[in-house]
């Protein structure tokens, strides 16, 4: 009796309605090849996980864009330029107004839409062998004729060592992500995944391991692990290999993920898969590619 | 003027005829005959649902009556010039084919659309053509599974003919889902008969 009452009092603290946040889908090949740690990505992709590792880079660009589930369209762009980042993420996808007819069966009348955008500014600094960063995220929503707008921070810190370098990356420190999210319809409020990740990189060149672990802050969720390796092949071709751990069917679930980068001086190219189990036939794998221009 | 246009429609003969005789053409010209009959043969037995914006019975679909007789699994059917709704044909037809797998008939879609799940009574609808175990999973747009909903053989959403099914908007945890669109598939023997999408939409 008194167990069950502590999980109605737990259920009803923890009862929360999340928006659904683009920047926790698949956001750059090589973060999913590297089984979802995007932290230490040599590219400005590296804001949407870990904004101060931005003042390790050169000023470049980063652009991925793919398809999944047959209905979802993804793209983002990322660029660097001297301390400050810019991202921009977008999904979208349509689907059918529904009327019911002369038989009692439901039938399509019409169609809607639904589109996620945030914007992210960042600022980056490096001390020595220690690096900040602090990310601001806009984000807008239309969903057939509501839309919803929202901000909140991200901030993280960057330790370089010889060999090892290690970063801490709190999200959406503001407010907690608390009611994050307004939607213009009366009090409709959404709130964000507030996370504080641990990640590591050990360069054992040409072998890099990758290692990440997030707790999240303002949800019931045990935390997660991630790991990764890459094999560098004359600088040329990297080889990544990734674990992820998510929730999905309400418990922890893992999944492999692989991919291949192609590094032409200036110019990148990453590719990667990242299977993920539903039911057999159907989203068995994301592919995607990234593509990366120094400037 | 016409013996010129003879010789050169001669010409032109002989010099294709020369170029049949290369082995690579009369393989190509074979395999296109075989595919000729083959789609021949196909479209004699095979059935099509055309959309047609007033049938007989103002029904969204329409039988092709463009050749008689077709055959339905294994039922031969005579359409004689006549327009058969969908509804008709499944429900006089391939309903009855008992040893057909289990399929969802004229895909599958929720009402309203995108709703609120706290003040709306939303349901799935799809029209089986069997009694079947059935499970809807929902998935967000990240591709993890929010929600299921388990439907046995013979009772509401697994009976033959049109079901209906509610969504409360709520996880498997018992949170609000958010505002957004969802992908659910219709699950049968852990394999996915067919996709739909619904829409959340708090008010």
């Amino acid at each position: 009796m008194r167990f069950s009452c502590i999980l109605i009092i737990l259920s009803v603290v923890f009862s929360a309605t999340f928006y659904n946040d683009p920047i926790l889908i698949h956001k750059n090949s090589k973060t999913v090849a590297l089984g979802n740690i995007g932290e230490f990505n040599e590219d400005a992709s590296a804001i949407f996980d870990n904004p101060s590792y931005l003042s390790t880079q050169e000023n470049n660009i980063t652009i991925t864009h793919y398809r999944f589930m047959s209905d979802f369209t993804y793209s983002n762009l990322a660029a660097k330029y001297g301390p400050f980042g810019f991202g921009l993420v977008m999904i979208g996808a349509s689907d059918y107004n529904t009327a019911v007819d002369a038989y009692g069966e439901f039938i399509p009348a019409g169609s809607y839409s639904y589109n996620n955008a945030v914007y992210l500014l960042s600022h980056s600094s490096q001390r020595n062998n220690l690096c900040f960063g602090v990310t601001g995220k806009l984000y807008t929503s239309n969903l057939d004729n509501i839309s919803a707008s929202g901000f909140n921070i991200d901030a993280s810190t960057t330790i370089l060592l010889k060999e090892l370098t290690i970063s801490a990356i709190i999200t959406n420190l503001f407010n907690n992500g608390k009611n994050s999210i307004k939607w213009n319809n009366g009090d409709n409020t959404e709130d964000l995944h507030s996370t504080l990740a641990l990640a590591g990189m050990y360069n054992l060149n040409p072998v890099k391991l990758y290692a990440k672990t997030t707790a999240f802050l303002n949800a019931p969720i045990d935390p997660l692990i991630n790991l990764g390796a890459s094999y560098s092949i004359e600088s040329l071709v990297d080889l990544m290999l990734g674990y992820t751990q998510y929730y999905s069917d309400n418990k922890k679930q893992s999944a492999m993920s692989y991919g291949v980068a192609i590094n032409l001086g200036n110019l990148g190219v990453t590719y990667s898969a990242n299977p993920v189990k539903t039911v057999d036939g159907y989203y068995e794998g994301i592919q995607q590619l990234s593509f990366r221009v120094k400037i | 003027m016409l013996r010129l246009f003879t010789i050169d429609i001669r010409l032109c003969y002989s010099k294709l005829m020369k170029v049949y005789r290369n082995d690579y053409l009369r393989v190509f010209h074979t395999v296109a005959v075989v595919m000729l009959f083959t789609w021949l043969f196909a479209l004699n037995n095979s059935y099509t649902f055309t959309p047609v914006a007033n049938s007989i019975s103002a029904n969204r679909y329409a039988i092709s009556t463009a050749k008689t007789p077709s055959i339905i699994g294994s039922l031969r059917v005579t359409f004689n010039n006549y327009v058969l709704t969908e509804t008709n044909i499944l429900s006089e037809f391939a309903e009855e084919l008992t040893d057909a797998e289990v399929t969802v008939i004229g895909g599958t879609y929720p009402n309203p659309n995108p709703a609120d799940p706290d003040k709306d009574t939303v349901q799935i609808g799809y029209r089986l053509n069997k009694d079947a175990n059935i499970e809807i999973c929902i998935y967000n747009m990240n591709v993890q599974l929010v929600k299921r909903i388990p439907c046995l053989s013979s009772f509401p959403g697994g009976q033959r003919g049109y079901n209906k099914v509610n969504f409360n908007g709520l996880d498997l945890a018992g949170n609000k889902l958010g505002n957004g669109i969802y992908v659910y598939l219709l699950v049968h023997n852990n394999k996915a008969i067919v996709k739909g999408k619904i829409g959340v939409k708090r008010r």
